[in-house]
């Protein structure tokens, strides 16, 4: 899938960091969606679901976490990359015991990320593929 | 005890807020250099901007070490039922009092240890313990 076709939502309280990065990923071709908070970023998802989500643990009201949570059980589909600081690496294990599909460190390496990105789209549309093989069985 | 778990709290909460920080000036440095890969044959001053951003990025790492270190620090009170990682421990200790033994000329490196080695002691106690054999802080008792 080309990078343009992507279905990105960014989702982090620090409106400069994640907006600065939504830039630097349109230079890149990608053109992700940015929300805020946890309640825009449901919202969001329940609009038009992503591929990936790029999800900040520790935001106001709904922590990033419940986020997770929430996604898991309405949108299994959409992958989950969770954005931990240095000090929260139990909340990105814990994460990834609740479906996440990795989690990173601020400040993030953009390509690193967007590697990411793509391994989580090639790992949806595989996890696809064979759910659909199953159905036809 | 429950002083040192307050400050730990508040100290916590800044060194995110601190990560937040840096986090958005190493992405702002970063959009700069996508800028500027962009237009660098148009601009005469590319070089030049091209070494004050690598100063700003070796910068934010260097900030990003002292965040963590310091955010180590502020959990070293709390409890913890898998107890201490002794080289954790130390380099955290080791990170933050290095400006302060440079100024009693002592300079403090942290050799790799064996991993995994871990005490049932608090983070904070091991901290103490370290810091009383280098003498880097006199002032503090282990209870």
């Amino acid at each position: 899938m080309n990078t343009k076709d992507w279905k990105i939502l960014l989702v982090d309280d620090e409106h400069e960091f994640i907006t600065t990065l939504a830039e630097r990923l349109e230079l890149r071709g990608i053109n992700p969606r940015v929300v805020f908070d946890g309640e825009s970023a449901l919202e969001a998802v329940a609009a038009a679901e992503p591929h990936v989500m790029v999800l900040d643990v520790l935001m106001p009201g709904i922590k990033g976490l419940e986020v997770l949570e929430r996604i898991k059980r309405t949108n299994p589909n959409v992958q989950v990359l969770l954005l931990t600081g240095h000090g929260s690496t139990r909340d990105g294990i814990e994460g990834m015991r609740l479906g996440a599909f990795d989690y990173m460190m601020k400040p993030l390496n953009i390509d690193t990320l967007i590697e990411k990105m793509d391994s989580a789209i090639d790992y949806a549309n595989k996890a696809a593929a064979a759910a659909k093989k199953g159905e036809g069985l | 005890m429950r002083d040192a778990l307050l400050m730990g709290r508040l100290t916590a909460s800044a060194t995110h807020e601190m990560q937040n920080i840096l986090a958005t000036i190493r992405e702002s440095a970063g959009l700069m250099e996508d800028i500027l890969g962009m237009s660098e044959e148009g601009f005469a001053h590319a070089e030049r901007f091209k070494k004050g951003l690598k100063v700003v990025a070796e910068q934010v790492e260097r900030g990003m070490m002292l965040s963590e270190q310091l955010n180590y620090c502020a959990h070293a009170p709390e409890e913890a039922a898998a107890g201490a990682d002794v080289n954790e421990a130390a380099r955290a200790l080791v990170g933050l009092s290095r400006r302060d033994a440079a100024r009693c000329r002592v300079s403090l490196v942290l050799a790799p240890g064996r991993s995994g080695l871990r005490t049932s002691l608090r983070a904070v106690e091991v901290m103490c313990l370290l810091g009383l054999v280098f003498g880097l802080c006199p002032a503090v008792h282990v209870a």
